[in-house]
């Protein structure tokens, strides 16, 4: 398992959209790695306060690592996230 | 992208209606059809099942095919393989083949009018020498069962060609993650699926995956008529087992290398049969043709009873038929797999009464070793450690 935090001009939503290998879904610890967003997802019934000071932010990312390879993961992550900065174009 | 990223996406294909990752089950014998004169994609599982089309295209797609078709055993795969020939048509096939193979073509076949010649395919003359102006196919199983040997599959496909015949090639003890004979030339690929694919001693199933339309027709003709399908539960359940395939074929072929290493230390072993041993005849080939020697290995310990003193004695692998599961599996051919043969046949094909086939499974190499070093000092002798 892995958290990471996108940085605050990152969009989280073009982020998520732009993954191919990785699939947007709640859970865990299955064969295929899963992304989820602990502040929309996971902690959404725990108060705003509550998870902020838990450091749980829009921008936290959760991922479980599956099976597939690992160069696969890191060329889709790598891709994935360069779709989310400030000045990608759509 | 990579083997172990094709294997999760192809077994976790998103439910269009739901967003499922797995895919469902769809436990429907008929399908309604929405309008009198324009019937929909599937009316009837045995013809096409949407459970069952995600197995097959996973199956594909592992074998770089891109056609697949899935039986209710490994036998009903091989089977409507061979009835896609027809009267008057002659086969050649590996002298080493399965059992079970062995059984359909001298006993079921030769009923219809197919013919067939056993061949050892190491012996390039001896296969061209085999060609009559009726053959269509070469069949190739490699490496084969229970001895190991190993046949250069590009080399036979071209002959297969240059004769105008076709190339089908059994790869169940390979699996697609270790080796992919439709890269080495086969027009056809076979798979026992209960084996190494479906990985985990629960179904049993076969599966045919060819990258030629003309073949692909062919099969699916006789998958559809005579319809030895795969139940649409088995499938999901094949589909469950594929998507650790990549980390099962790792573990267990590096474990494999090591018990074969040790086992050719043993003064109460007189041969072992690995590709992964560069002692082996066929290792050169295998490195070439495949990743490593895989996870199965078979291993002589001189007589009949020596080989029921370690069935007897060692306690972590299971005594039966069967490989590929994840509990290491300990097989005697002359009972099981190759039961069919006579003795005769079985002398000529290497299974000598003291063999031994280990399908190595997923326990700690290291307790397994221990195991078997507990009972060959039954067996007498010192073990090397």
């Amino acid at each position: 398992m892995i958290s990471f935090y996108l940085a605050d001009d990152f969009d989280v939503d073009r982020f998520l959209r732009a993954l191919q290998v990785c699939s947007f879904a709640e859970s865990l610890g299955g064969t295929e790695s899963l992304v989820t967003v602990p502040y929309v997802q996971t902690h959404h019934d725990m108060p705003v306060g509550d998870r902020l000071e838990l450091g749980i932010t829009p921008q936290l990312i959760r991922l479980s690592v599956g099976l597939e390879d690992k160069d696969d993961l890191l060329a889709d992550l790598t891709q994935a996230i360069a779709a989310a900065a400030p000045d990608a174009t759509n | 992208m990579h083997d172990w990223t094709k294997i999760i996406k192809a077994t976790t294909v998103a439910d269009p209606v739901s967003g499922a990752v797995n895919t469902p089950i769809q436990l429907s014998s008929t399908f309604n059809q929405a309008s009198f004169d324009n019937f929909g994609k599937y009316d009837y599982s045995r013809s096409g099942n949407p459970t069952r089309d995600v197995a097959e295209h996973a199956v594909a797609t592992l074998e770089d095919g891109k056609f697949g078709y899935l039986f209710s055993t490994g036998m009903a795969a091989v089977s409507s393989v061979l009835m896609t020939f027809s009267q008057g048509d002659h086969l050649i096939v590996s002298k080493y083949v399965y059992g079970g193979t062995f059984r359909v073509l001298e006993e079921v076949l030769p009923r219809f009018g197919i013919d067939h010649t056993f061949v050892d395919l190491g012996d390039l003359d001896a296969v061209k020498a085999a060609i009559r102006p009726n053959t269509k196919a070469i069949y190739i199983e490699t490496p084969s069962n229970p001895i190991l040997a190993v046949t250069d599959i590009q080399a036979v496909t071209d002959i297969a060609h240059a004769h105008g015949l076709i190339a089908i090639a059994d790869n169940t003890f390979m699996s697609p993650v270790l080796q992919k004979p439709l890269h080495l030339g086969a027009d056809i690929v076979v798979h026992s699926a209960t084996k190494f694919l479906a990985g985990h001693s629960d179904i049993v199933a076969g599966a045919v995956v060819t990258d030629r339309q003309d073949l692909a027709d062919r099969i699916y003709f006789i998958q559809n008529a005579v319809g030895a399908t795969l139940g649409v539960t088995d499938c999901w359940l094949l589909l469950r087992g594929i998507k650790t395939l990549g980390v099962r074929m790792q573990q267990s072929s590096a474990a494999a290398q090591r018990i074969a290493a040790w086992l050719e230390q043993q003064p109460q072993v007189t041969r072992v049969c690995y590709p992964g041993l560069p002692s082996n005849a066929g290792y050169v080939t295998q490195q070439r043709q495949a990743v490593n020697g895989g996870a199965v290995l078979s291993f002589d310990v001189g007589s009949e009873d020596a080989a029921r003193t370690v069935a007897e004695t060692t306690t972590i692998p299971e005594f039966s038929v069967s490989l590929g599961g994840t509990e290491t599996i300990l097989s005697y051919p002359p009972k099981m797999s190759h039961a069919e043969l006579s003795p005769e046949e079985r002398a000529k094909s290497g299974i000598t009464p003291g063999l031994l086939r280990f399908s190595v499974g997923l326990e700690d190499p290291d307790d397994l070793i221990a195991d078997l070093a507990q009972a060959f000092a039954k067996i007498g002798g010192a073990t090397q450690p």
